[in-house]
């Protein structure tokens, strides 16, 4: 666990990248890997990545986790400029849609954690600048709100309400039009 | 494992601590992105943290469909709902301040034409928030006219549109007012213009739109920077598209129906394609079945050609047609024959069988995978003549897959 992706991928000619999360552990990971970062793609492009890249921001648990949707997701990635549009990720052709619909499933499966380690992730994936991962994420988030009422919706978040009940009321009126 | 962090990490995750709302502003933006425009602005009421969220929210999802689907089953009909619907967007637009915005989709699948003028109005309201990605979808029976008029699209890279009329001025808009549009898909759209014209366009589809004098007219599409192009026109065989200053970066492309322009143009747009990697062809016919050796001269090689599908073909008649692509992709890796037909008396497969014996010729050594999707029985004869020559075929994996 401690370097995952060191292995087989080591033997391939791949440049590869050295990564340190917050609690000092190392991970090695292919270029292809490590610039699916846009933050990491930024530094090597700088030429500052000898010695490894230090992500204080990150501890080795999501560090972990973030490099497993990396290295799935670098794949789909290095096939074809256009297959995937940066827009939808709706198959273009039929030909990739069972392509398409493995990595669905992948994702699914990869978002299978708890609450925590799930806003863990959209902190990475923001700090990191990884657009698929931070989408994935925070559509998570959306998905469980969807169709709850506010109250619904503070409950399953701890979100304290601390508005006045006057202010409250105030807002329903004022926006009324979308309770209706 | 090192677990040094454990202890700092237990005090902000402590039981009962507000993740979500801890989060910065634009990861909420984020989060909802993926809401609709209606549940955004209700999350204004959950705490002073999220009351002023949704004014500046950079993404906007109005979509008709969700009033409709909240309607008691009782209430009678598209009225109430339309009238819900048409207030909340009104609102929503007069209060919603952000000076641009990321993405504007509006969804309106049923309105009448005094419905229509609002909903027009609406868009123009969308673009003019200079949004980066802009989606509209009407129904099949309501034809909103794509305003052409007074508007300028700076930001946008891609617009989607959807049961939406387009007039000969939509050539000119997208050449001069767009000057960052990378992705363009028209589905279902009323097309009355007759060219395409773009020097940064990467993503081109056009799907079931139909032109008012369907045949006789050319659809000119200019596009040097195209890397993905679907055409769809499966019910239109009229339709004819020309692909003019060959697209040499186009990689992969998917081309339904345009028999007139698959059947007469195929070698030329061919030999134009000198790059492209994946090609889907679907209810593929040309019009000779017996090719003629100087047709078959023609056929360009396809040097970086890897992938091709023939889909909903009648293979009886595209035997020749799939021989010259073996032939002539030396790097061609998989070939996929979905829901493809052969229209013969029994007799003729076996007419057919040696013909397909030569057809694996070897040329395209590297050939892997055979893959075969099929309906009903109709793919078993293919399958039978794959199975006679499965000796010859000793690299290759064969997959049948019966999809419904």
């Amino acid at each position: 666990m401690a370097s995952a992706g060191s292995g087989d991928e080591k033997a391939a000619a791949a440049a590869m990248i050295t990564l340190i999360s917050s609690d000092n552990e190392k991970f090695e990971v292919t270029e292809a890997t490590a610039t699916l970062s846009q933050t990491i793609r930024h530094m090597i492009e700088d030429g500052c990545t000898d010695g490894g890249v230090p992500l204080p921001n990150v501890t080795s648990k999501i560090l972990a986790r973030v490099i497993e949707y990396c290295k799935k997701h670098a794949t789909a990635a290095a096939g074809e400029e256009g297959s995937s549009s940066s827009f939808s990720d709706a198959a273009f052709l039929e030909v990739d849609r069972a392509f398409l619909e493995e990595l669905e499933e992948f994702d699914d499966a990869f978002l299978e954690v708890d609450r925590a380690t799930l806003f863990d992730l959209i902190l990475a994936a923001n700090y990191l600048d990884i657009k698929g991962l931070l989408n994935l994420t925070c559509q998570k988030v959306a998905d469980s709100v969807k169709g709850k009422t506010p109250e619904q919706i503070r409950e399953m978040y701890n979100i304290v309400n601390d508005l006045t009940p006057e202010e409250e009321a105030e807002i329903r009126r004022e926006t009324q039009w979308a309770f209706e | 494992m090192a677990h040094t962090s454990s202890s700092k990490r237990a005090c902000v995750v402590a039981a009962g601590s507000d993740l979500l709302s801890s989060l910065p502003d634009e990861l909420l933006y984020c989060v909802m992105s993926f809401l609709t425009a209606q549940q955004a602005v209700q999350t204004g009421a959950l705490s002073r943290r999220w009351r002023d969220l949704w004014y500046s929210m950079p993404c906007l999802d109005i979509d008709y469909h969700k009033f409709v689907q909240t309607l008691p089953a009782a209430t009678s009909g598209a009225t109430m709902a339309w009238r819900r619907f048409e207030n909340f967007t009104a609102n929503l637009l007069m209060y919603h301040r952000a000076p641009v915005l990321d993405r504007f989709r509006l969804s309106v699948r049923w309105c009448g034409s005094r419905e229509l003028e609002l909903v027009e109005r609406w868009v123009r309201r969308g673009i003019g928030y200079r949004p980066v990605v802009l989606e509209v979808t009407m129904s099949l029976a309501s034809t909103l006219k794509f305003p052409s008029d007074l508007w300028l699209a700076p930001r946008l890279k891609r617009l989607q549109l959807r049961h939406v009329l387009l007039d000969g001025s939509f050539a000119g808009l997208l050449r001069l007012r767009c000057p960052v549009l990378e992705d363009l898909e028209l589905h279902e759209c009323d097309c009355d213009f007759q060219e395409i014209a773009s020097a940064i366009l990467k993503r081109l589809a056009i799907e079931s739109c139909s032109n008012p004098v369907c045949g006789g007219r050319r659809l000119t599409v200019t596009a040097p920077t195209l890397v993905s192009l679907r055409l769809a026109f499966p019910r239109c065989t009229d339709q004819d598209v020309l692909l003019v200053n060959g697209a040499e970066f186009l990689s992969q492309a998917s081309i339904n129906g345009c028999l007139k322009f698959v059947g007469t143009n195929l070698f030329r747009c061919l030999g134009s394609l000198c790059n492209i990697r994946t090609l889907e062809l679907w209810s593929f016919s040309y019009p000779n079945a017996k090719l003629s050796n100087k047709e078959k001269e023609m056929f360009p090689k396809l040097n970086n050609l890897t992938t091709l599908l023939m889909g909903k073909c009648d293979m009886s008649k595209q035997f020749d047609i799939l021989q010259l692509f073996l032939k002539n992709a030396p790097s061609l890796d998989k070939v996929t024959l979905s829901h493809c037909m052969i229209y013969r008396k029994k007799g003729a497969l076996r007419k057919i069988a040696p013909r397909y014996l030569k057809l694996i010729s070897f040329e395209s050594k590297d050939l892997k995978l055979i893959e075969i999707k099929y309906k009903d029985g109709n793919a078993s004869k293919l399958f039978g003549l794959l199975m006679g020559i499965r000796w010859r075929l000793d690299k290759n994996t064969v997959v049948l897959i019966k999809e419904r």
